[in-house]
């Protein structure tokens, strides 16, 4: 205890000293306290969105590759390849979507007259009702296995006030004018065909009835404005319920995937594993590294920068606590050499200098992390700023690589431009380590000086 | 019988053939005053650096209590056996004159309740009033400097007492002083002090004159 009180006394004593040393720690401990709440915090901002968001995949032909080869025709990956695909256990998210043409049967559709002026009566016609076998679609059947359905539905174009969208199989949801067009109601029945060689009929269940507030159709002028795309007469399905129908396999393009890796680093394993499950080798699997770079870039590099920063204040100034308890040590050697001659030993000498360098790296540790805690988060945002500053002049002047192919516009790729600064336990937890492990450098001299000389050889320089 | 004694003790500063002390015999008893006398150079700060654990012989024994102080710890030695009154004070200059004491006691293991009070009363004895005592050491003058050494070589209540030239720097009336607290601790406190010196004065109050000339060491009175 007499040696803690000492040290306590001893800080004291030597002031100027003392305060020199306190002053350099404090200013390492204030910019690792600075560097590292900034860099726990990116990386968990970029965890979170490597968890949320993580990097979605296309799959696209590899025209370079097809050429080599000199490969004249290819296999398009079917639906069940593509449903196969999305089996994964390294994937976030399979996201299906698929649209194929059909034909409502014993229904008004919506623009039915319109095909009389175009000369297509017969083949817009009710689908048999009192007329002849149609041979033209009616209208294209939706299935999506997004959350929010579509971007209509998502920005409020379209909303389900009755029912709801279909889970089940052979459950469909309509819009409110093609339902009051045929008096239906949710529970109600419909009945529609596909366009194939041999076509079949199905019978769907209305689970929902969807208002659709969409107009983009009517810009479409005659001869091109159809029963078939006025979106009025579109009708969803579940993913499950139009791959059951089999409708799918008629068109190997009516289906699209979005596969959503865990984390982009899974790139490598997912190609593997689709080229395992007989994905043809002209085509390539790329992430899209682009829209992960163009979200989280600048954070990452601020991350760096901050990385970079910490680690040249440590070098820079473990260095010069050294060199300081260096010269420190010479001006106590004869301290060391009194206390020795009083009978403390070497062990308790040490520990007391042990004990003064780690009282100053407290005080500056408590100060560091308060003062810390208040600049890192403009710190933070100087840094993101400039950054994006960066990031947009390199895409401005065109210097951003592009990488991958097709992507889809599910997710929203906003660049993020504010990062929310907080102290987490695994950040204070580094910072204390890191300052106890800067308390031990600084009385690391002296340690080692009073464990190589002996009281008498002190002395008698002194003396 | 001897509470301190040297036998056959030889010493060479190391890498050096030249034997600073030679086949130093002697025992040191309770109660007398002992006065080592030798010219500069003679090897008495070397004796007395053997002799308080600071260093070690290159040959020979020496015996505290019947045990060799190369199997004892010497730290343990200096800070309980024997105190040690250095010609240059060898004090916590930045500390106080109380500081010092207390700090001594304290790494002795003194288990003295009130240990300032008994500090305090130390250094009464040896002549430095309270009001002193809380000064710094840098504040002090050179007799009062030394006299807060002694007060801290026997803090700890040692049995033995060394003093390296204790009035080299010290004016005659002062020197009377030390002195006389030194031959008090010998004579009233049954210490057994050793003072070196090269004072032909200082030497007339040993009960015990040795002589220490080329590294050996004879009986002068």
């Amino acid at each position: 205890m007499y040696i803690l009180k000492n040290a306590v006394k001893n800080l004291g004593r030597n002031k100027g000293r003392n305060i020199l040393i306190a002053v350099i720690i404090f200013i390492i401990i204030l910019t690792t306290v600075v560097s590292i709440v900034i860099n726990t915090t990116t990386t968990e901002i970029i965890n979170d969105y490597k968890t949320r968001f993580g990097a979605e995949v296309a799959i696209d032909l590899d025209y370079d590759k097809l050429a080599q080869s000199g490969q004249m025709g290819v296999d398009d990956i079917t639906t069940s390849q593509y449903i196969e695909f999305g089996e994964s256990d390294l994937l976030l998210s399979s996201i299906y979507e698929a649209k194929i043409s059909g034909q409502l049967i014993n229904m008004d559709v919506l623009d039915k007259d319109l095909s009389v002026g175009n000369g297509m009566s017969g083949a817009y016609g009710d689908g048999g009702v009192g007329g002849s076998e149609s041979s033209m679609p009616n209208m294209s059947l939706l299935a999506s296995s997004r959350a929010d359905i579509s971007d209509e539905f998502k920005s409020g174009a379209r909303k389900i006030p009755d029912g709801e969208y279909p889970a089940g199989e052979n459950e469909c949801m309509i819009s409110e004018q093609l339902a009051k067009l045929n008096n239906l109601s949710v529970g109600d029945t419909i009945q529609l065909k596909d366009m194939g060689q041999s076509p079949k009929t199905y019978t769907l269940t209305i689970s929902g009835i969807f208002e659709d507030h969409t107009t983009d159709y009517l810009d479409d002028q005659e001869p091109f404005r159809l029963p078939w795309n006025n979106r009025h007469n579109e009708v969803f399905v579940s993913i499950d319920t139009i791959t059951a129908m089999g409708m799918l396999e008629n068109d190997n393009r009516a289906l699209t995937a979005v596969y959503t890796l865990k984390a982009p680093s899974d790139l490598e394993a997912f190609k593997a594993e689709l080229t395992a499950k007989g994905l043809p080798s002209y085509y390539k699997v790329t992430s899209d590294e682009s829209g992960y770079k163009t979200v989280v870039g600048p954070v990452e590099e601020m991350s760096k920068i901050t990385n970079t920063f910490l680690i040249v204040i440590l070098i820079l100034g473990g260095v010069i606590l050294v060199v300081l308890s260096t010269m420190a040590i010479r001006e106590r050697k004869y301290e060391i050499g009194v206390l020795r001659a009083m009978g403390m030993g070497k062990v308790k000498v040490a520990i007391g200098f042990l004990c003064e360098s780690l009282i100053i790296t407290s005080l500056c540790l408590i100060l560091g992390l308060g003062v810390g805690a208040l600049v890192s988060q403009p710190v933070a945002d100087t840094l993101l700023e400039s950054q994006i500053q960066i990031a947009e002049e390199a895409e401005f002047s065109g210097n951003v690589q592009q990488v991958g192919g097709t992507f889809s516009n599910l997710r929203e790729r906003q660049r993020l431009s504010e990062v929310e600064i907080s102290m987490s336990g695994e950040a204070i937890l580094t910072i204390v380590i890191i300052a106890l492990a800067l308390g031990l450098v600084s009385s690391l001299s002296g340690i080692l000086y009073i464990t190589k000389y002996e009281p008498m050889k002190i002395l008698s320089e002194r003396n | 019988m001897s509470i301190l004694e040297l036998k056959s003790v030889s010493y060479s500063y190391p890498g050096t053939k030249k034997q600073v002390l030679l086949d130093v015999n002697i025992g040191f008893e309770t109660g007398k005053l002992y006065s080592i006398m030798g010219k500069s150079g003679a090897g008495k700060s070397t004796m007395l650096s053997l002799i308080s654990g600071l260093d070690i012989c290159t040959d020979g024994t020496i015996l505290c209590d019947g045990e060799s102080l190369s199997e004892m710890n010497r730290d343990d030695y200096r800070a309980k056996k024997i105190g040690v009154i250095f010609q240059g004070y060898n004090l916590l200059t930045n500390a106080t004159a109380i500081e010092n004491m207390e700090l001594s006691m304290k790494i002795s293991g003194c288990k003295s309740g009130n240990i300032k009070k008994e500090a305090y009363g130390l250094l009464e004895k040896v002549g430095i009033d309270k009001e002193t005592a809380k000064r710094k050491v840098l504040k002090l003058s050179g007799g009062e400097q030394q006299r807060v050494g002694i007060a801290r070589a026997i803090a700890h209540h040692p049995d033995i007492v060394i003093a390296d030239e204790p009035t080299g720097n010290l004016d005659s009336d002062t020197q009377d002083t030390i002195m006389s607290i030194l031959t008090d601790l010998a004579h009233k406190e049954n210490k057994c002090v050793i003072v070196v010196t090269h004072s032909k004065k200082v030497a007339t109050y040993a009960d015990e004159l040795w002589g220490l000339n080329g590294g050996k060491l004879s009986f002068l009175k």
